[in-house]
C-alpha cells in the first residue's frame, strides 16, 4: 500500500485509484506516517523551511485561513443556455486533457485543498536526483566518510573489488568533479 | 462484490499451492549469489570494466589476485583525473591525485562481519528480496546467468546481476531504482580469470606520489557491544546492526561511532562525530550513488549513507537517541 503512497504523491494514479489511497490515508496511521514521511524528504529535496510539521497540522492551518463555501448556490431560473455551457465545458474538458497530456511532466492533480500542499513537481522519492550537492568545505570530510563506509560493506563480497569504484568516483566536488 | 472476494480466494489458494516452486526457484536462484561471492573471493583475475551512474560513465582496469598471503587488488580508473584503490587484505587504500590525498582505511578481523562470511552470505536477502533466475546471455563474451533480485517493499532497491556460468564471477550488476531505472551499473567489457598475475600489477603507479600528499588515516577499535551512549530505537525492517567500532580520525579530537546496518545485501553507515565549529549543512544529499542523511544530534553531528532509498535512511536516523547515563 505504501507503494501507491508514493506513486500518489508522483501524480502516477488514475482517478479511481487515487480515491482508494486517499480513502486509506485516511483511516490507516501506518500510511499517513509514510507519506508524511515521503513528504518531508520531498520538501527536504526542494529546500523548503516548513520541513517536520505533520501533514494534517498544515492542511487543518491551510484550512482556517482559507475558509471554501462548500454549499451549493441555488439553480437560477433562467437556465436555458445550461446545455450549451455544458457542452463548451466538454470542449474545454477535453483540450484541458490534452493539453495536460501532452506536456510534460505532467502535475499531480490533487483534489481540493490537498493539491494546496500536494508537490506540485514529481518529488524523487528513491532517487535523491535533485539532492542537493554537498558543500565545498565539507566535500573531504564526506570522501573520508565514504571511504570508511565502503571499507565496510558486506556487498564487496559479490561485487568484488569493483565496488570500490564509488568511493573514488565521486572525487572532490561531491556530485562530479 | 462476492464474486470479487471468491476470485482472491481462488488467486491466494492458487498462491499456496505455487509455494513449493516458487520457495524451490528462490533456492536455485540464491545457490548463484552464493557461488558469485565465493568466487570473488576466491578467483584471481584480470579486467576491464564500465561503471555507469548518473552523469558518472568512466572506464577502470581492476586486478585481483589470491595467494598464500591472502587477497590483494588494484582498480585504477582510466578516465578523467588519475585516480586509484588498493587493497590488501583488510586495508584499503585511496588514491585521488587531483586533491593529492590518500585515504587509508583499514577493517577490522573478518570476526566481526558475520555477513562477510561465505557461510552466513545471504541471510536475509530471502526475507527482504525476491531472487529469481533470468534468462542465459552473453557479457564480455562470456556465458551468463541473469539473477534479478527484487525489493520486498520500498526500504530498499532492486538489483539485476550477471554471473559467468563457468567461473560463477559477477560480470555485470545493476541496482535499480523504484521506476525501473538502472541507478549504477558495473559491467565488464573484458574479462580474463586465473592467473598467473604478476604482484607489481597490484603496486600503485610511480605517479601516485605520496611524500607531500595528504594521508587520512583513520583508526578504528571494534565496539561490539557498544558503550550504550546511543540507542536505536527504531531500525527500518529487514535491517540488522552488523558491525561497531569507534573512529579516530584525528590524534586531537574525541572519537567518533561507526556502525553498519545490512539487510543481506544493502548496506548503511552511520556516522556520529562531535559537530564542529562551523555549522554543519544538514538534510539529504548524494554523494555519487549513494545517499547521505545528515542530521545534528545535540552537539554531535549524525551522517547516514547507503546504497539504499533516503526514506531508509530517515528511518534509521531519526530512531537515534543519546542516552543519559
Amino acid at each position: 500500500m505504501k507503494s501507491d503512497v508514493s506513486a500518489l504523491l508522483d501524480g502516477e494514479l488514475e482517478a479511481h485509484e487515487a480515491k482508494a489511497a486517499f480513502a486509506a490515508l485516511r483511516d490507516e496511521g501506518d500510511l499517513r506516517r509514510a507519506w508524511d514521511e515521503y513528504q518531508t524528504i520531498g520538501a527536504a529535496l526542494r529546500h523548503e523551511d516548513r520541513l517536520g510539521a505533520c501533514l494534517a497540522t498544515r492542511v487543518m492551518a491551510d484550512l482556517a485561513h482559507d475558509v471554501t463555501v462548500l454549499a451549493p448556490r441555488a439553480p437560477r431560473a433562467d437556465a436555458w443556455h445550461r446545455p450549451l455551457l455544458a457542452l463548451a465545458a466538454s470542449v474545454a474538458g477535453v483540450a484541458v486533457v490534452g493539453w495536460v497530456a501532452f506536456s510534460a511532466p505532467v502535475s499531480p492533480v490533487g483534489p481540493g485543498p490537498l493539491a494546496k500542499v500536494a508537490p506540485t513537481q514529481p518529488t524523487a522519492i528513491a532517487s535523491v536526483a535533485t539532492a542537493a550537492t554537498v558543500a565545498p568545505g565539507a566535500r573531504r570530510e564526506m570522501q573520508d566518510y565514504l571511504a570508511a563506509h565502503q571499507a565496510h560493506v558486506p556487498a564487496a563480497q559479490v561485487l568484488g573489488g569493483t565496488q570500490h569504484i564509488r568511493t573514488v568516483s565521486v572525487g572532490v566536488g561531491g556530485e562530479r568533479r | 462484490m462476492r464474486r470479487a472476494h471468491a476470485a482472491r480466494l481462488m488467486l491466494v489458494g492458487g498462491l499456496c499451492l505455487l509455494h513449493p516452486f516458487l520457495a524451490h526457484a528462490q533456492a536455485d536462484a540464491m545457490q548463484w549469489l552464493q557461488r558469485a561471492s565465493q568466487a570473488a573471493k576466491r578467483l584471481s583475475y584480470t579486467g576491464t570494466f564500465v561503471y555507469q551512474s548518473g552523469n558518472i560513465n568512466e572506464t577502470s582496469r581492476i586486478t585481483h589476485l589470491v595467494d598464500a598471503a591472502g587477497e590483494a587488488e588494484r582498480l585504477e580508473v582510466l578516465d578523467g583525473s588519475p585516480r586509484e584503490v588498493v587493497r590488501i587484505n583488510d586495508e584499503v587504500q585511496c588514491f585521488l591525485s587531483e586533491t593529492r590525498t590518500v585515504i587509508v582505511e583499514r577493517r577490522s578481523g573478518g570476526r566481526s562481519f558475520p555477513a562477510l562470511l561465505p557461510a552466513s552470505f545471504g541471510g536475509g536477502i530471502g526475507e527482504n528480496y525476491v531472487v529469481k533466475k533470468g534468462a542465459a546471455g552473453r557479457v564480455a563474451g562470456l556465458e551468463t546467468q541473469a539473477i534479478s533480485i527484487e525489493p520486498r517493499d520500498e526500504l530498499r532497491y532492486g538489483h539485476q546481476w550477471w554471473v559467468d556460468t563457468q567461473s560463477g564471477l559477477l560480470v555485470k550488476a545493476s541496482r535499480i531504482g523504484e521506476r525501473g531505472e538502472a541507478l549504477e551499473t558495473f559491467a565488464f567489457t573484458e574479462l580474463r580469470i586465473g592467473g598467473p598475475i604478476d604482484r607489481e600489477a597490484i603496486k600503485p603507479a610511480a605517479r601516485m606520489k605520496t611524500q607531500d600528499w595528504r594521508v587520512q588515516q583513520s583508526v578504528t577499535t571494534e565496539n561490539k557491544a557498544d558503550d550504550g551512549t546511543w540507542s536505536f530505537r527504531a531500525l527500518p525492517a529487514g535491517f540488522r546492526k552488523i558491525s561497531g567500532m569507534k573512529r579516530q580520525t584525528r590524534a586531537d579530537a574525541p572519537p567518533g561511532m561507526h556502525w553498519v546496518f545490512s539487510d543481506g545485501l544493502a548496506a548503511v553507515s552511520v556516522f556520529i562525530d562531535p559537530a564542529g565549529d562551523a555549522p554543519a549543512e544538514t538534510g539529504f544529499f548524494k554523494m555519487g550513488a549513494l545517499n547521505v542523511y545528515k542530521r545534528l544530534l545535540g552537539e554531535h553531528l549524525m551522517v547516514v549513507m547507503g546504497d539504499v532509498p533516503p526514506v531508509t535512511l530517515k528511518r534509521l536516523g531519526d530512531g537515534i537517541e543519546g542516552r543519559r547515563k
